[in-house]
């Protein structure tokens, strides 16, 4: 599903130029959990910035479902975006908006009739556990129900691939629990996943839950573990006892 | 239908764009208003002096004035011999006491000025009306000399002249008005694309998350230039209105005052269709300005 071949991307002036990926070669296979891990200044964003298009590469080739993703049309990105979905550290939630209307923004750019805008964010907040919070301003919720929302807006859509570039960055550990947990939701229901993060606890539960690593050193692919078919289709990163108490 | 959506949307967002900020609407479209007045007022001068001259240009252009001692009979003759010439299309006589009553009329309500002054103290005149692009011919003719000399005629005035300047005139705010139309028409572009700067650095978050849901760049700049086509028209608006506030307060009184100075002259506003001109006039100016503003920012 998203195949990276020899990509290198460098960034700042000629001569001056500072390596973000270097030769990388990676492989997710439809409906993977893959932790992109990696130390600070690792190329981790970068990856992800390639993937959906936010940059393009220098050398090698990217597809995704397929198609050739670097040669795409400027015109033709946001058609490619609107089946991966994205969730920031930063979360990128609109201030003067509501949940519901962030969450909305993800719809009103397909133009979609009102009501059925309103009903299908209405029902990705409430998959992410925020149905009582749909009229709520981003700076009234918690770290961790802002980053929910981001979640139910990079879902909204129903995308084939959901990119999250340290999501876990901004809340406490408890939180962190609470968030893998919605991810393996979300990845049980389908979705690929590939989830760049420095976080310990994250890489230590995708450890236990036996997910597809790929670990980036100064930009380059330095361990990259393809998932066991029988895991990845199957990945419970907490028991169940667990999840009971993240709801609302 | 969802591309009637789509645009609905866009709409719809431009102006919840403008109100949130209200200030900076105000202000840019106070700015495009204030600027198009001024092209209008030169413009609405332009366009009256125009009329002025086009009802003097199909007008009298040499009145002959007699003696005193000439009689009707002896004014007709001269008058049928004029008539007689190629060069000229009509020659009217007028009596004395004729152009008394005209004078009277002119003056209107100030007609007291005459009180107490003889009715028979203007001269006789024949007025002749020129054919067409003979009246500069006229001027350097002979016949001119020769009417002057002959028996009966005190004067012969050319009205060239007069029309000459005021069609110098017109051509000189045609040209003051175009030139400002121009310099205007630049500052509105300009003023319409700082304000849509503006906007795109207040809502950059929202742009930028646009971007990442997925949105064209159609659905993004959609707003933007609906925004600075809101602020192209409404300026306009204004200055329309402005002009219409202006005319009305001060056209009479500038009548009363050409009249005074023995020009029956009655001003008019421009036409619906000059009004609608000026409108598209602003909402042109307003997408220019968008377009110039987004550039390629506002491409992914």
């Amino acid at each position: 599903m998203i195949v990276l071949e020899e990509v290198s991307k460098r960034f700042g002036p000629r001569g001056k130029e500072v390596v973000a990926l270097d030769d990388v070669t990676l492989t997710v296979e439809e409906g993977a959990f893959v932790l992109l891990t990696g130390p600070s200044g690792a190329g981790k964003s970068t990856l992800l910035k390639l993937i959906f298009a936010a940059e393009r590469p220098d050398k090698g080739r990217i597809l995704l479902f397929g198609r050739d993703i670097s040669r795409l049309r400027r015109s033709s990105i946001p058609y490619l975006r609107r089946n991966v979905g994205v969730v920031f550290q930063d979360f990128k939630l609109l201030s003067d908006r509501s949940a519901l209307e962030n969450v909305a923004l993800a719809l009103e750019i397909r133009a979609l009739p009102r009501r059925e805008m309103r009903d299908r964010a209405a029902d990705a907040l409430a998959a992410v556990g925020l149905a009582w919070k749909l009229d709520a301003r981003p700076q009234t919720l918690s770290a961790g129900e802002q980053q929910r929302v981001a979640i139910a807006r990079a879902l909204v859509g129903e995308p084939a691939i959901l990119l999250a570039d340290e999501p876990t960055g901004n809340l406490d550990p408890d939180l962190t629990r609470d968030l893998l947990v919605l991810f393996a939701d979300v990845h049980r229901r389908g979705t690929t996943i590939v989830l760049a993060t420095h976080d310990l606890q994250i890489m230590l539960a995708g450890e236990r839950a036996g997910l597809a690593r790929a670990h980036l050193n100064q930009g380059r692919l330095e361990v990259h573990h393809p998932p066991e078919p029988a895991e990845s289709d199957n990945v419970v990163l907490f028991p169940i006892a667990s999840r009971a108490g993240t709801g609302p | 239908m969802t591309r009637l959506r789509a645009m609905l949307y866009g709409v719809v967002r431009a102006l919840r764009g403008a109100a949130r900020r209200p200030v900076v609407t105000v202000l840019s479209t106070g700015a495009i208003g204030v600027s198009l007045l001024l092209v209008g007022l030169v413009a609405l001068a332009a366009s009256n002096v125009g009329r002025l001259t086009a009802r003097w240009d199909r007008s009298v252009q040499m009145v002959i004035y007699l003696e005193d001692d000439v009689t009707p009979e002896r004014a007709r003759a001269i008058g049928d011999v004029l008539a007689g010439l190629a060069a000229v299309e009509r020659v009217d006589y007028i009596p004395s006491d004729m152009a008394h009553r005209r004078l009277m009329e002119t003056l209107g309500a100030r007609r007291e000025l005459l009180d107490g002054v003889e009715t028979g103290f203007l001269p006789a005149s024949l007025e002749v009306r020129l054919a067409g692009g003979v009246r500069e011919v006229a001027a350097a003719s002979p016949v001119i000399d020769k009417l002057r000399r002959t028996p009966g005629v005190e004067e012969v005035e050319l009205l060239g002249d007069w029309v000459e300047r005021l069609a110098a005139l017109l051509s000189a705010l045609r040209a003051a008005a175009l030139g400002l139309a121009l310099l205007v028409g630049g500052a509105c572009i300009y003023i319409i694309a700082g304000t849509i700067k503006l906007g795109m650095y207040a809502r950059r978050e929202e742009l930028e998350v646009l971007r990442l849901v997925g949105a064209t760049d159609g659905f993004i700049r959609l707003p933007l230039v609906v925004e600075g086509a809101l602020h192209g028209s409404l300026g306009a608006g204004l200055a329309v209105a402005g002009l219409y506030a202006v005319y009305h307060v001060g056209a009479p009184a500038l009548e009363r005052m050409l009249s005074g100075a023995a020009l029956g002259v009655e001003l008019a506003f421009f036409a619906p269709p000059v009004v609608a001109g000026a409108l598209a006039a602003g909402l042109f100016l307003g997408v220019t300005g968008s377009w110039l503003a987004l550039g390629r920012d506002a491409q992914a």
